[in-house]
């Protein structure tokens, strides 16, 4: 999702103290060439059926 | 199959709004819920009973829900959620069972829906402006109130209940040969895993970027043995 986008940075933390990890940045891209497209539809080869009767 | 728990809802039986929280998957042979469960990242409320403006329509690597004001597409397997916009009901063949079915289409970047418009006319409507595209027309659909196809056998698959060009008698299921352009570009990763250190029993977490045609599958490894595989 968009707002998982940001810079993550972990805390390690213990009984004598804490430290903070350097950022690691998360990037989502859209996908841009993604293409599903109906081009025809025929009336040839219709498998028949009579499911309800 | 939808859900709003482990077991299937129906929503021509439920009176006001249904919550759509999960899919269950079913078996090929069977039909039966085989128990994979999809939970979605964020519920899709539609109207219950006989609406007839709800929509749904399987795309290529995710399924789009239409609740009659808005558009919401359920990435798979992951079970993301998106907002694709709003889209008013668009004029078409009317269902007897609460809901049409269609097929989703990415066209350069824009969403579609596509459906059987009217009897003799199979159209795609763009999200969100509601363009309006006929993609084939035909003698005869009859009542034929849904589609879809199946890109690996090449077909589309219809029902309808009268009689039409395809046959006389009552309730015809049938297919026919179906062209699609589908996706071909390979993945690739814009952004690669980050490195990361943590202490021992510490969790830890990596993400990856990723573009190219869906679905898309992920398998993460550790010291190059498979440790798990699913989208993050």
């Amino acid at each position: 999702m968009p707002t998982d986008a940001a810079a993550y940075t972990v805390v390690v933390t213990n009984t004598f103290g804490a430290v903070t990890s350097s950022p690691a940045i998360l990037t989502l891209e859209a996908i841009t060439a993604e293409l599903f497209k109906i081009s025809s539809l025929k009336t040839n080869n219709s498998l028949i059926a009579d499911p309800l009767n | 199959m939808l859900a709003n728990g482990t077991t299937p809802v129906t929503p021509k039986d439920v009176s006001g709004t249904v919550v759509i929280k999960r899919f269950l998957e079913l078996d090929s042979a069977t039909g039966v819920p085989n128990g994979t469960v999809i939970t979605l990242s964020s519920t899709i409320s539609v109207p219950g009973n006989n609406s007839s403006t709800v929509g749904i329509f399987g795309g290529w690597g995710r399924v789009v829900i239409h609740n009659g004001t808005r558009v919401y597409q359920i990435a798979l397997p992951s079970g993301t959620v998106s907002d694709l916009g709003a889209l008013g009901v668009p004029s078409r063949t009317s269902s007897e069972s609460w809901a049409y079915w269609g097929v989703a289409e990415t066209i350069g970047g824009a969403n579609h829906l596509a459906y059987v418009r009217s009897s003799t006319t199979i159209a795609r409507t763009k999200v969100s402006d509601g363009t309006v595209s006929t993609i084939a027309t035909f003698a005869n659909l009859n009542d034929m109130a849904s589609f879809t196809v199946g890109p690996s056998l090449g077909r589309w698959y219809f029902q309808h209940e009268g009689t039409s060009q395809f046959r006389s008698g009552d309730e015809t299921l049938g297919f026919a040969d179906a062209t699609m352009v589908v996706p071909t570009n390979p993945p690739t990763i814009p952004s690669e895993p980050a490195a990361l250190t943590v202490i021992t029993t510490e969790a830890a977490s990596f993400s990856v970027a990723v573009n190219g045609a869906q679905p898309i599958a992920y398998q993460w490894q550790r010291g190059g043995v498979t440790s798990w595989a699913r989208p993050v």
